[in-house]
């Protein structure tokens, strides 16, 4: 049988017009590449910090 | 297809030939998100909304700049009857892309229409209230709102479903099936309201095998099921019968059988009854149309034969007065004897002409000029015939020609009337020649008209001795 209550549970208010707006600019729009874009930023960011700077000085020489 | 990192248009190779950034992996990303957005079209096509719904979705979280897909996500939610989640997908849409963009132009076509956009407006707030009061159980109201969202916007799957939700908790099954026909008639798949659909048949079940109660019992539960969004009920146990098969030309046989004893038992006496009156009130209307016929028959009949009769009495009287012994022709001979009189003629043939003409008309049926006539001529002829024909009268008497004699003496009484002598002769004569009635007839002029003479006792004593003859 049907158990209303549990149902009743499934049902979510409807968006109403009034609340667009908050919805659009509340939305989460990330999708998969600004994911992508953000992790090889990240990734290209951790491979300059990983290298060691090199001291261009006048008279430092290796 | 552009870089994402500079903007600038990536070629086929596998980076951006402006900042050398390797874009293999974002191709593949765009891709992928086209592919679920073809995906999510053939699905809407089909009105898989719910399935097309989740491809568009997918496709969006890969690529949100995907504006084809969400203008299609953006038009199922209007189909849904989601109009502000639709408005919404819209202006994201607009935002990413301003130019060359259905999203503007499906905002606009709802700004245009107002009154719709109220009524979308007023489904989509009815419908929090509705679901908040279920929430607080006010059932009954929450049931009202419903159907007057249903009612107003007919494509609001959401209200449908918890209209029948509300159906089914009050355990009217029928309805709340009927509420989740119409819903999956616009989304095919929509999983709530196919399991719910399924909950209603399940429950449809249990309830007839309760109701059966008996293991041997027949399944009579009607077999549902869904085709081109209608839901169709067959009875149980009702089987469409095979073409030519022995048992329908049997039951056909069985159907004629019986329809042609209902006409013979209970409509052909009925008919046979109706009928029959009919042709007795015609019988008896004929019958007395006939009688008339015949009394008019019998009227005209009887004028006919007055008319026939007048005719043969008028042919008579016509008979009299034409022919050769017609008035007539005694009219024309009496013309003849004056003219031959008075131009000179043979005297006794004017006689003659005269004695023909009393021999066969009355001078007292003539008219007055021609008896005048008559009597004129007669008198005139007479002084020269009379004692002639007496003569020869008695000549023939003599030699007992007494068939001779008995015109002559007639005429000589014609000729003169007071030779009543003749006129005994003439009977006499008739006497002998056996003619006693003539005889009779001229003793009894006799006997009537000279009393008193000697005649006239011979007349009676011939008289006597006739009857006694006769008696």
């Amino acid at each position: 049988m049907i158990d209303f209550e549990e149902e009743l549970k499934k049902f979510y208010p409807s968006l109403e017009v009034e609340e667009l707006e908050e919805a659009v600019n509340g939305a989460d729009l990330t999708d998969a590449v600004d994911i992508y874009v953000r992790m090889g930023k990240e990734a290209a960011a951790a491979q300059a910090a990983a290298q060691p700077v090199r001291d261009m000085r006048p008279g430092r020489r290796y | 297809m552009r870089c994402f990192n500079c903007g600038a248009e990536l070629s086929e190779v596998s980076f951006c030939t402006n900042c050398k950034s390797d874009v293999s992996l974002y191709k593949k990303i765009v891709y992928m998100s086209n592919r679920l957005y073809n995906d999510g079209l053939e699905r809407a096509r089909v009105r898989d909304l719910s399935g097309a719904v989740k491809s568009l979705r997918q496709s969006l979280k890969l690529n949100k700049e995907n504006t084809d897909a969400r203008n299609l996500l953006g038009l199922i939610y209007f189909e849904m009857g989601e109009t502000a989640q639709a408005l919404g997908e819209w202006v994201i849409s607009a935002n990413f892309r301003e130019t060359e963009n259905m999203a503007g132009e499906y905002i606009g076509m709802i700004q245009e229409n107002q009154a719709e956009f109220d009524v979308f407006k007023k489904s989509a707030r009815d419908f929090n209230r509705a679901l908040e009061m279920c929430r607080q159980g006010n059932k009954d109201l929450a049931m009202i709102s419903l159907k007057k969202i249903v009612k107003s916007n007919s494509r609001y799957i959401k209200a449908s479903q918890l209209l029948a939700l509300l159906y089914m908790d009050k355990n009217q099954y029928d309805e709340a099936e009927r509420e989740l026909s119409h819903a999956l008639s616009i989304d095919k798949t929509n999983t709530l309201s196919l399991k719910y659909m399924q909950k209603i048949h399940e429950n449809a079940e249990a309830a007839e095998n309760d109701a059966r109660g008996g293991f041997f019992r027949k399944d009579e539960t009607p077999i549902r099921k869904i085709v081109d969004n209608e839901l169709i009920i067959q009875p149980a146990n009702v089987h469409e019968p095979r073409n030519g098969s022995f048992g329908t030309i049997f039951n056909i046989l069985i159907g004629l059988i019986l329809g042609l004893a209902v006409m013979y038992f209970l409509v052909l006496p009925a008919r046979v009854t109706s009928v029959r009156e009919e042709t007795r009130a015609d019988i008896e209307e004929l019958q007395s149309n006939l009688d008339k016929r015949n009394a008019d028959y019998d009227a005209l009949q009887h004028d006919l034969d007055e008319v026939n009769a007048e005719r043969l009495r008028l042919l008579d009287s016509l008979d009299g007065y034409v022919g050769e012994s017609g008035t007539l022709a005694d009219i024309d001979k009496l013309i003849d004897a004056a003219n031959l009189y008075i131009t000179g003629g043979d005297v006794a043939l004017v006689g003659e002409d005269l004695w023909e003409i009393y021999a066969s008309l009355d001078p007292e049926e003539m008219s007055d000029s021609c008896r005048a006539l008559f009597e004129s001529l007669r008198s005139s002829v007479s002084p020269y015939l009379a004692d002639i024909t007496s003569g020869y009268a008695y000549g023939s008497y003599n030699i007992s020609d007494y068939e001779k004699s008995a015109v002559l003496f007639e005429k000589a009484f014609f000729y003169n009337n007071e030779n009543n002598e003749a006129l005994y002769f003439a009977a006499v004569s008739y006497q002998n020649i056996g003619d006693n009635d003539k005889a009779k007839e001229i003793y009894q002029y006799i006997v009537e008209n000279y009393p008193g003479t000697y005649i006239e006792s011979m007349s009676s004593q011939a008289l006597e001795q006739l009857n006694g003859v006769n008696g």
